[in-house]
This record gives structure tokens, C-alpha cells and sequence, in this order.
């Protein structure tokens, strides 16, 4: 065992684990900055993830895990201090600009967010990212959020009920 | 022939799992909502689930509904003179951002001057009542709900002539109805009875009169109906609560349990001026009292206890020292202005019109909004709250008031 040094939990050196991403990345990390998710905590409680093991991640592709582990190392010291009560405004000013900085990616890697988010069960970035999908598509019209989404277009009798929507709530498309 | 779009790869596709569209969607304003429904079925089944509705109200802000007299324009044509239009507009209680500002009702051609005459057509046809997103409007002999959002209006089963006095307007969740109590009696030897109508009847239901309480309990309750913020009470674990002056210049606290509807008493913190509001802060009961020299925020720390404990004291900021003033009585001009409301677990905001301040309990600072603009005539009625709902009121809906546009 190391001698204690930074005073950083209890043995010293913060504890390490490993995450493996669909493509068999590994990727080492803060046991606090993982346990931001909900999937992981309980393997990483059970003191998994250390040493060679690591936890594979079949879901998540490398590109999409760093990204992940970038927020999570980020807000892993606020999570710690139970959502940060004590955090100054300057953290918490700081926190804001990461995450608005963050989020402001392309819809590509929004989408493999959501989804890795959703997986791993990462409630602040899981919100961060479905409040920015809310902001994107505000101000569109139904047909306009059809071909963001990548649907296909309306049959017949879709658009008809589409325009019948729009006669009756017209003041919703204002 | 439209050729079938290509799919880009990979996109915000149709394959998100449904609980992740809804949580992304339950983000968005009522009105976007609204307008989303049309996108597909998939859409329209999500954001109508009860679940989904429920989850969405959640998130939607608390806001404060200011009144504002509108900018003066010519009249239109040949007549010589000008008009006000008149709006009821929201802000978000926490937000507290000029942009988030937005128009919920409009009177157009509120005031109308001319040569000859200037002409206003009262305050009739205002909302009365705000509760889980529905506004109450007294519309002649009648009363009928709208949700501003889907502005689906429902009118309340016509209570009887002697019904003058408006208690309460209340979501009852057991039968997912929005009730109206209101009280009969105008003089003391009266028979007072006490009416429930609701959207889910046909007509108006006589319930219990006061329960067990005593001769001065009853005064009390008989009293609420003649105050003039008597429809602004805080809604909390199914009750709805007033707070009242007692005889001897304390407070009161009267509650009307609307599972059993009875009524009864509980105690209230003590009070050093009679400018006080009752609010309601995380799921708890609050209450502010405006000093000359000092505000004081109490809290019911056990409901069912009844133990209020004061927890701050404010220095009274120079613009809301004329609420503590002891020469005021509570029934004047602007008593009824008074405002406080919390959305969140630190911030309060608290003062009147043209004086609203935001006070935080755990850093314990306090900043002024100045920017809200509110004509301070219009702006003395109750104070409402409001909070967004796509919920459809169970029953018929009716058709609207000409002079109540929405937007």
C-alpha cells in the first residue's frame, strides 16, 4: 500500500478503474468520476473494474466513452460534495460553461450522447443533453422536425391529419 | 412522387427509445407540446400518456401573472382617439429574466379615449383564480375555467343567486375534477352553506357546513369569503389554507380539507405588523410578515404538529417599508399586491408591485428585480401564480368569452 499523500480518499491516490468501449479501448479512471453513473456504480461498489479486469461497455463506442468520461470526470467533484451545496458561484458559473460549451457538438454525437447517457444511467448529462435536443427543436414545425429526426414523409392521410392539427391549435404554430 | 428521404447517418432517428423522446419533450413549453402532437403517432401517444402529463407540469416553471397596461394606438379608420389593449403576462418565479416575460391573456381595447368620452370596460372579465393551470374567470352569473395553453374552457354548473361568496378553486385529485367552493349568507343571521361545483356535475353540491368549530372558528371561516387575497391560498397536501386575523391582531390559519371537506383551524407564527403572506416553499407551508424595520420568514417545520419555526430576518429594503407601515390597514389599496412565491429550494421571491424582490435562504442575499414593469392601478387585484398543464379537464368543454383572447 502507498502512503496516503494527497489526503485523496481513503487509501491515497484516488482509486482507478477501467472501462472497455465497444471497439476495446481502455480507458482508465477516477472510481469517483465512473461512479457518476448509475450502471457502473454498483459493479464499481462491488470493487470491480480494477486492476486488469476492467468493465466492458458493448454499447458504447470509444469516440462516445471519452466524450462520457469527460463530463463525468468534470462533475464528479461537485457529485461528491452531494450536489455541491457549498460550491461557490464561480464553480458553479464554471460547471455552466463546461456543460453549455460541451453540448454545443453535432447532432451525430448528440444522439450517441443520449443514447450512451440513457445506458449508463447518467442523470446530469442524461438532462444536459435532452434539454439541449428541447432547445433545438423549439421553434420547428412538425415537418421540419420529421426531416431533422431522419423520418420518412408523411403518407396521404399523415399530412391530412397534420394540417387538420395545425387548423385547430393554430395558435401552438405561432 | 416524393422519393423516400434517405437516412443520414447516424441522426437523432426515430429509434430513440419512447422514454427518451418523452423526457426531451417534457422539457418543452405546453405550446410546443402542443404542436408536436402532429409529428407522428408515436409523438402524439407519448405526450397524451397521463404519465407524460404529469412529468411535464412537473417541470414547468412556477410563474408570477403581472398586469400590464399595453402602449396607446390611434383608433383605427376615421375616428379620432386612441386605445389600450390590457395584458395579463407571465414570468417564470425563478428565472426572473426579461425574456422569459410572455403574454398569457390580452383585453384589446381595454381603455378607449376619444374627444369626447374615455371609456374602460372594468375588470369583469380578469381572471379571478389560478391552480394547476387553469385560470377561474367570472363571467357574468357564471363561472367557467380555461387552461391558457390548450385554451380549452369549461364552464362550472351554475351555483345558486345567493352563492356570493368565492372561496377556493382547487384540483381534486381523486376524480380529476377542478372544483369552486364558495359560500352562501350575506348577513350574520343568514344561513350559511357552503356549495361545491365542480367540471365533472351537472350542478352545484350543498356540502357540510362548518364542522366542529365554535362560534368564533365560524367567524373566521365566514370571513375569508370578504378578504381581498381570500382566492390566492396556498393548496398543500389537499387542503387549501387562508390565513386570517384573529380578534386579538394575531393570525389565524383556516383549512378546508378537500377529502372531507370540513374545515378547521391551525395556529399561525406570531405576526409584528399586519402585512403578512402565506407561501408555500418546497412542499411546505411558509409565511412572511413585512416589518418597518424588519422581514421575517417563518416556516411550518411539522405540519401536523403545527410548529412554526422562524428561520430569517431580512432588513426591510426602503421600498417595501410602507407594507409594515402600522398606520396601513390591511384592507387598503395595495394589500392585496403583496406576493410571495418559491420554485425552488433557496430563492423567494417576495414584495409588491413596482418592488419585487428575490431573497436567497441559504446565501442569504437579496437582489431587487426592477425590471418588472407592471401598471400598479390594474396590478391591485389578487396575486395569481401559474404553472403550466396540458391536463384536459374531465368533462364538456364550452365555448370561450369574446373578450378573453388568449396569447
Amino acid at each position: 500500500m502507498a502512503a496516503p499523500e494527497s489526503g485523496d480518499g481513503n487509501n491515497g491516490a484516488a482509486r482507478m478503474v477501467t472501462l472497455i468501449s465497444s471497439d476495446n479501448t481502455r480507458f482508465e479512471v477516477e472510481a469517483a468520476a465512473a461512479s457518476l453513473s448509475q450502471t457502473l456504480q454498483l459493479t464499481i461498489l462491488d470493487g470491480g473494474g480494477g486492476g486488469g479486469d476492467g468493465i466492458p461497455l458493448p454499447n458504447v463506442d470509444s469516440a462516445t466513452l471519452s466524450k462520457v468520461l469527460e463530463y463525468c470526470i468534470k462533475h464528479a467533484p461537485a457529485a461528491a460534495n452531494g450536489g455541491a451545496p457549498n460550491a461557490t458561484a464561480v464553480d458553479r458559473a464554471e460547471l455552466e460553461r463546461f456543460d453549455n460549451e460541451f453540448v454545443n457538438i453535432d447532432q451525430s454525437v448528440l444522439y450517441s450522447l443520449i443514447m450512451a447517457a440513457h445506458n449508463l444511467e447518467i442523470e446530469g448529462l442524461q438532462s444536459l443533453v435532452a434539454k439541449k435536443v428541447a432547445d433545438m427543436i423549439k421553434g420547428k414545425s412538425p415537418m421540419e422536425i420529421r426531416r431533422t429526426l431522419g423520418f420518412p414523409d408523411p403518407t396521404p392521410e399523415e399530412q391530412a391529419e397534420m394540417n387538420a392539427h395545425m387548423l385547430e391549435y393554430g395558435w401552438a404554430y405561432e | 412522387m416524393p422519393s423516400p428521404r434517405k437516412k443520414s447517418n447516424p441522426t437523432l432517428t426515430s429509434d430513440l427509445p419512447e422514454e427518451v423522446i418523452a423526457d426531451i419533450l417534457s422539457r418543452l413549453p405546453g405550446k410546443y407540446v402542443l404542436r408536436f402532437r402532429a409529428v407522428c403517432k408515436a409523438w402524439l401517444r407519448i405526450t397524451t400518456d397521463p404519465h407524460f402529463l404529469a412529468a411535464h407540469m412537473r417541470r414547468r416553471p412556477l410563474e408570477l401573472v403581472l398586469c400590464t397596461l399595453l402602449e396607446e394606438r390611434p383608433l383605427s379608420g376615421d375616428q379620432v382617439g386612441s386605445s389600450r389593449d390590457l395584458a395579463f403576462d407571465s414570468i417564470p418565479v425563478t428565472a426572473a429574466d426579461p425574456a422569459d416575460q410572455r403574454r398569457l391573456i390580452r383585453y384589446p381595447g381595454y381603455y378607449t379615449s376619444t374627444p369626447a368620452d374615455l371609456t374602460y370596460f372594468g375588470s369583469g372579465n380578469f381572471p379571478i383564480a389560478s391552480c394547476a393551470g387553469v385560470f377561474l374567470f367570472r363571467l357574468d352569473t357564471r363561472y367557467a375555467i380555461c387552461n391558457p395553453v390548450t385554451r380549452q374552457w369549461t364552464e362550472l354548473p351554475q351555483l345558486p343567486k345567493r352563492c356570493m361568496f368565492e372561496y377556493g378553486l382547487y384540483f381534486h385529485r381523486p376524480s380529476g375534477e377542478f372544483r369552486f367552493l364558495c359560500r352562501s349568507g350575506y348577513f350574520a343571521n343568514d344561513v350559511t352553506e357552503y356549495y361545491i361545483t365542480s367540471t365533472g356535475a351537472t350542478e352545484p353540491r350543498l356540502v357540510i357546513s362548518t364542522g366542529d368549530v365554535d362560534e368564533a372558528a365560524n367567524k373566521m371561516i365566514r370571513w375569508i369569503g370578504n378578504c381581498t387575497d381570500h382566492l390566492t391560498h396556498v393548496v398543500l397536501q389537499d387542503r387549501l389554507h387562508w390565513k386570517v386575523p384573529s380578534s386579538t391582531g394575531d393570525c389565524n390559519l383556516v383549512v378546508f380539507d378537500t377529502l372531507l371537506e370540513m374545515f378547521h383551524l391551525m395556529s399561525a407564527p406570531p405576526m409584528s405588523s399586519k402585512c403578512s403572506k402565506l407561501f408555500d416553499m418546497n412542499q411546505r407551508l411558509a409565511m412572511v410578515n413585512f416589518g418597518l424595520t424588519h422581514i421575517d420568514l417563518w416556516f411550518l417545520e411539522d405540519y401536523n404538529a403545527g410548529e412554526w419555526v422562524h428561520r430569517h430576518q431580512i432588513v426591510t429594503p426602503p421600498t417595501l417599508t410602507v407594507l409594515g407601515d402600522p398606520q396601513r390597514e390591511p384592507w387598503s389599496n395595495n394589500y392585496g399586491r403583496i406576493t410571495a412565491a418559491s420554485d425552488d429550494a433557496d430563492e423567494v421571491i417576495l414584495g409588491k408591485v413596482g418592488s419585487l424582490m428575490v431573497y436567497n435562504v441559504r446565501t442569504k442575499a437579496m437582489r431587487a428585480l426592477d425590471f418588472i414593469c407592471e401598471d400598479s392601478w390594474h396590478g391591485s387585484g389578487p396575486r395569481h401564480l401559474f404553472r403550466e398543464s396540458l391536463m384536459p379537464h374531465v368533462a364538456r368543454s364550452s365555448a370561450g368569452h369574446p373578450l378573453v383572447q388568449f396569447g
